[in-house]
């Protein structure tokens, strides 16, 4: 068994009357590619959010690491390591992509205000390590020879590879994908499953929160599955894929693999 | 008490005025998502109108439908050129074009007018009522009158009719709004007519209590502002209710604190209300959406 | 690379020669109007911090300018503190002022951002009307002493110039330092997409917070500077008027950039100066001028006239390409 990077415990969401999630209890391990799936509406985004400390939860909470948290921060769950993409991306347009990318570096850059106006030899040197940094995860990612250009400029899943890469720049222990494969090509969707296989193998555990179930079944070491705000199964691939519950919350055999 | 109770009631009176005004600042808002600085500009102009029109030998009831539509017709030349061309950029640049917008009108009010203030005469004019001890004036009671029926039409407007529901539909969703057939550039500028039509009738109905001047829109635009948040920002009923609240507000702080503290303490209320309820005091909540 | 190093001195030898040529000028009457001009446009680029940066809008700026000015002037006049000492009183009071009023008001957004600092530039305006025992009300504060710089008094204007053009400097050579790190970086950042902001690491809070005391501290020493040469403070000039031409000013010139204040600032003093000719018309065209150039330019003078002049030096195959890239500062 390896080691829990983040614990759910009991987290619910409720919006208005409606339980968006309902006492879901999850578990991200070290180095693993965890899928969530469920059909749409099963708060699968809902619960991203929540991971990423964008949507405070309602009742329950999460342990990372150490810390125990009942109403997290986003910009305190980066911190800890908890990067993220988005469904719809969030880069800014009319950045260049290095820009973007830099953005991430910020918890690694040096802040203070005389080194800052000073210029200090320490800031010059943080500043050029942490653009080399980025440069080296953008071409590791495909998309070096752009860095120049405005995010704008980009088709979709090369925007996709650059917010991953501002992700990376946190320097993660845990990295949550909402949907990275929408609206990509099934060639893009490949390249893109291969290239969160490598960032696994570069340490980081992935979160997956993917409509496309083949790919997730090809992909993950664990599946979770979520309807109507409930955990419904959990396991290996195969195990969820003939689970009788799962089949039957998406309508028949779709899931096999 | 009869001192705390006259109070009480020139504070209703004068909210009704400001609910008058907030309302058509709120469905501005609402619509075109334009914080318009130059919505007291129009009561001003409301208020010239009377005015001239009275001058001139027109009875006041007209003088104020009159105002009315002098009111309505400026603020279309005024969104054909001013609001219209900036539909697409940010809502930041609407707003700084409608305090360019109140620096003109102000401004050429003083140059056409001359900055003094100016009397003018409603048949009502000085004359009251007595009520237990409490006396009102009868144009203050007019003010309320006028105002209370025209929030109710222009509720009644926007929940019944069809220009209602379109108005409702632009302000809610503009973009789904298109999609279904409403159209949204109509509907903002007949909003922005509507809204700023109905503020120069409170001007035409304030000018006998409080004279006319090139300035008067100014400090009327942010009470109005201080109503719009205080009810939520696009919402009618909160319009109507906050203008009530801010004119009690205004005349018990003018009354037992100080009148040179008294805008002071407005917004300090409005400071209160943003941190603590920033949707507004009569609006539901909602869910923040990611 | 080194483009940018050849912008960044001739910018510093600019600024180095306006001072020197401050000793120059000899009309009385442009003097005026200059060192006025700089205080704007230090006024200017610390609201640009604000709403240029990091997006948030502020309709109450006058309200730190005030507080810089009358620190200075009841500090030197009431209890006789140096006037040096009053300056960094003036932007630590202010600056603080600026963090008290984040407090509250960083979690709001767009127009209640704006109502609500509006709010704030108010009721400063009321108190320095009201409190006479401390303000001494509509009057005002008369009789604050002229710094002294080396034993060089800077009663006599040109010197006045020379300090007040180098303080702007200073001032912008600070932000633009600032503004390329990471904290800049933040800031523009927040302005755009706060969750991405966020999801980054990036205290936006802290960082909005940040951004009102850094520019209130910079309205303050405007303040305090507007207090030693005009030697009286009174509340008038710290109103909702002044607010909104600080923010115009800013937004006009081309917010988010370094140049956009000081040319909104320059452009609008002759705009304003010019006007004059016309008396009572003066400000009837101010006003429609104001709304003409925002219709015209919403995105500001000088990211206009820097995209065209792009345009005339661009040949027309790349201009094609670039017009599918869409609204690209």
């Amino acid at each position: 068994m390896s080691e829990a990077l983040i614990a759910a415990k009991q987290i619910s969401v409720r919006f208005g009357g409606l339980w968006a999630i309902k006492d879901v209890e999850l578990q991200v391990n070290s180095g693993e590619i965890l899928g969530i799936i469920g059909p749409n509406g099963a708060g699968k985004s809902t619960f991203l959010n929540v991971l990423s400390g964008l949507q405070r939860p309602s009742a329950g909470h999460l342990v990372i690491g150490k810390e125990e948290t009942a109403d997290p921060k986003a910009w305190r769950m980066a911190k800890l390591g908890i990067a993220r993409s988005f469904q719809t991306i969030r880069l800014i347009d009319d950045m260049s992509v290095l820009e973007n990318v830099l953005i991430g570096t910020h918890l690694y850059a040096v802040k203070g205000f005389l080194q800052v106006v000073g210029r200090s030899r320490s800031w010059h040197q943080t500043e050029r390590q942490l653009k080399e940094g980025a440069l080296e995860t953008l071409a590791w990612l495909g998309v070096g020879h752009k860095a120049e250009l405005p995010v704008s400029m980009l088709p979709l899943q090369e925007r996709r590879r650059v917010e991953i890469a501002r992700a990376l720049m946190i320097r993660p222990r845990v990295l949550l994908l909402d949907e990275p494969c929408a609206g990509l090509s099934q060639q893009e969707s490949l390249a893109l499953s291969n290239l969160m296989s490598g960032i696994r193998t570069r340490g980081v555990s992935i979160v997956l929160v993917e409509h496309n179930v083949k790919l997730v079944m090809a992909l993950a070491d664990r599946v979770v599955v979520l309807d109507h705000g409930q955990k419904i199964a959990e396991g290996t691939p195969t195990e969820v894929a003939h689970n009788e519950t799962v089949i039957q919350a998406y309508l028949g055999g779709e899931v096999h693999a | 008490m009869a001192e705390f109770a006259q109070t009480l009631v020139n504070g209703l009176t004068v909210g009704t005025l400001y609910s008058l005004v907030a309302l058509g600042l709120t469905i501005i808002y609402g619509v075109m998502n334009l914080a318009n600085f130059a919505q007291g500009e129009f009561a001003m102009i409301g208020g010239f109108a009377a005015f001239f029109l009275i001058q001139a030998g027109i009875p006041y009831p007209l003088a104020v439908v009159i105002a009315f539509a002098a009111a309505g017709i400026i603020g279309l030349i005024i969104h054909l050129l001013a609001n219209y061309p900036l539909r697409q950029s940010e809502p930041i640049n609407m707003m700084l074009s409608s305090l360019g917008v109140s620096l003109f009108l102000v401004n050429l009010a003083q140059y056409l007018f001359s900055p003094t203030p100016q009397v003018v005469e409603s048949p009502l004019s000085g004359k009251s009522l007595n009520f237990f001890g409490i006396f009102v004036s009868q144009q203050r009671l007019l003010i309320a009158f006028v105002s209370i029926v025209l929030c109710v039409v222009t509720y009644l407007l926007l929940e019944y009719t069809r220009f209602g529901r379109a108005v409702r539909a632009a302000s809610l969703d503009p973009d789904t709004a298109v999609i279904y057939g409403v159209p949204t550039k109509k509907i903002s500028f007949l909003t922005f007519v509507l809204g700023v039509a109905l503020t120069g009738v409170a001007g035409a109905l304030v000018a006998p209590v409080y004279y006319v001047y090139p300035t008067m829109g100014i400090s009327l635009t942010l009470k109005a502002f201080v109503v719009v948040v205080l009810g939520g920002m696009g919402n009618v009923v909160g319009a109507i209710a906050g203008g009530l609240v801010i004119g009690l507000i205004e005349s018990l702080a003018g009354g037992y604190i100080s009148t040179g503290f008294q805008d002071a303490i407005v917004f300090a209320v409005l400071f209160l209300v943003l941190v603590f309820r920033p949707e507004g005091i009569l609006t539901k909540v909602q869910g923040e959406k990611v | 690379m080194n483009l940018q190093r050849l912008k960044f001195w001739s910018a510093i030898l600019l600024g180095l020669g306006s001072v020197l040529a401050s000793l120059y000028v000899q009309n009385m009457y442009l003097l005026n109007v200059i060192i006025l001009a700089v205080i704007s446009a230090i006024l200017a680029v610390s609201v640009n911090l604000l709403v240029g940066y990091t997006g948030q809008i502020s309709l109450g700026h006058a309200g730190f300018y005030g507080i810089g000015a009358y620190t200075v002037a009841l500090l030197t006049t009431r209890w006789h503190w140096s006037i040096w000492l009053s300056f960094l009183a003036a932007f630590g009071l202010s600056g603080l002022m600026g963090l008290v009023l984040g407090l509250p008001t960083t979690r709001l957004r767009g127009h209640f951002l704006g109502i609500a600092t509006l709010g704030f530039g108010v009721i400063v305006n009321v108190v320095l009307n009201n409190w006479t025992s401390l303000t001494n009300g509509p009057v005002g504060v008369r009789g604050i002493p002229a710094p002294a710089l080396f034993g060089i008094s800077l009663e006599y204007k040109n010197f006045f110039l020379g300090f007040a053009l180098a303080c702007l400097f200073v001032i912008v050579l600070l932000v633009y330092l600032v503004v390329n790190s990471a904290v800049g970086r933040a800031w523009k950042c927040i302005r755009r997409d706060e969750i991405a902001a966020q999801v980054s690491g990036i205290n936006v809070y802290g960082y909005k917070l940040l951004a009102f005391a850094f520019s209130g501290g910079i309205a303050g020493i405007a303040g305090a500077l507007y207090a030693a040469f005009m030697t009286l403070v009174s509340p008038e000039t710290f109103d909702l008027n002044q607010s909104i031409t600080i923010v115009t000013t800013t937004i006009l010139g081309g917010a988010g950039t370094l140049v956009g204040p000081l040319l909104g600032t320059g452009i609008l003093t002759l705009i304003s100066e010019w006007l004059r000719n016309f008396h009572e018309l003066r400000l009837v065209l101010y006003g429609l001028i104001l709304v003409l150039f925002i219709v015209v330019m919403p995105q500001g003078i000088y990211p206009f006239v820097k995209k065209h002049v792009q345009l005339w030096f661009t040949p027309r195959k790349v201009k094609i390409q670039r017009g599918s890239e869409g609204r690209h500062l």
